[in-house]
């Protein structure tokens, strides 16, 4: 492995232990549990990568985990929509079908013929629809909230604005390295690792900070949060 | 590339909708679900709770048999008057409004006497305002 790519890799990893630490510590898996899985899960692959390179830092293993987490995130959008509209049972079944009409669609878009990716054993087309699909469940979350008036967890609006940002940049990354080919290989691993590490460093403050003290709406809207 | 915009767009949707919902500042439901609320609340279910045991010491049961219906009638009036107002809000205030009218029909039911009769004279009243309002826009549309 290239001694740059372990250093980001482990001050990465660094990173990823203060934010389990901090969902740990200050108990914010109550809060949604599967973000903590989709942590938990991105912590061991890239320990892996890290200790074992001639077994895991091989294409199949990259496209494989990054897979599983693109369905993690599908996973915790869900899980942060659902509990957003716990107390409105119309608005939250209104939401679940809406998910799941966007997560045929992101499938659909993953039928739809791809440009040629420069003989790369990565499906560089297929990863870059996933994301962008899962981004724009995001926003669909994010704009019911905003049409119902429903206040978002602040826990889980961190949590959102960093898959949002990450999301787009990483996305954008894709597409340069599937139009450019191989030589935009150093774009792409200069900006991923940047880009994660400043997601790292939101989330870690989100998971740290003390929260806003609830207004009475956010208590009886979010009764998930704070039942003791 | 094509990703990449929709990723861009998705990105503008989300933070604008957050952007957005923080200019707001206020949600609507704080103003239904304000401290004063639980209060209200547990006045409604000592007002309901007290109407039960009368009817059941009294041993009217033509008055136990109409208690229900009648608590019905008197929410669905709420609920009617509320969507009457609600419907002529602007879009962008009409679940504002709405809860506002819940959280001023909730006052009103929580009353010890009177709550049924404010209620359906309000009903009434709105009923009659559509109804004016569909014959004055019949008027205007004829002419």
């Amino acid at each position: 492995m290239d001694p740059s790519r372990a250093l980001v890799g482990d001050l990465v990893g660094v990173l990823q232990f203060v934010l389990l630490a901090g969902i740990l510590l200050r108990r914010r898996y109550r809060l949604c549990w599967s973000f903590a899985a989709y942590v938990l899960a991105v912590f061991v692959g890239d320990r892996l990568t890290r200790s074992w390179p001639v077994t895991f830092d091989t294409a199949a293993w990259w496209t494989t985990k990054e897979m599983l987490y693109g369905w993690l995130k599908v996973v915790v959008v869900s899980e942060i929509g659902l509990l957003t509209f716990a107390r409105l049972q119309r608005a939250q079944r209104f939401l679940w079908r809406l998910l799941q009409g966007l997560v045929l669609l992101g499938l659909l878009a993953q039928l739809a013929p791809a440009a040629a990716t420069h003989g790369l054993a990565i499906p560089w087309g297929s990863l870059a629809r996933g994301q962008a699909s899962v981004l724009c469940l995001l926003a669909a979350v994010v704009m019911l909230a905003a049409r119902y008036q429903v206040p978002l967890h602040p826990y889980h609006r961190g949590v959102l604005v960093g898959f949002a940002l990450y999301l787009f940049v990483y996305t954008s990354a894709i597409a340069v390295l599937r139009e450019l080919g191989a030589p935009a290989y150093r774009i792409f691993l200069a900006m991923d690792p940047t880009a994660y590490a400043a997601t790292m460093g939101l989330w870690i403050w989100t998971s740290w900070r003390r929260d806003p003290v609830p207004t009475p709406a956010a208590r009886i809207l979010h009764p998930w949060a704070y039942s003791s | 590339v094509i990703e990449a915009g929709v990723a861009l767009a998705a990105l503008a949707l989300a933070l604008g909708a957050m952007w957005w919902r923080d200019l707001r500042a206020h949600s609507g439901w704080d103003d239904l679900l304000a401290p004063d609320l639980p209060k209200l609340q547990e006045q409604i279910a000592a007002k309901f709770s007290a109407e039960e045991q009368l009817a059941r010491w009294s041993g009217d049961h033509q008055f136990l048999a109409e208690l229900l219906p009648g608590r019905l009638q008197l929410l669905r009036r709420l609920v009617i008057y509320e969507r009457l107002i609600a419907g002529a809000a602007p879009p962008p205030g009409r679940l504002r409004t709405r809860l506002r009218v819940l959280r001023a029909g909730f006052h009103i039911l929580a009353r010890p006497t009177g709550g049924a009769e404010v209620l359906a004279a309000l009903d009434e009243e709105a009923i009659e305002s559509c109804r004016i309002l569909a014959l004055a826009a019949g008027h205007v549309r004829g002419n």
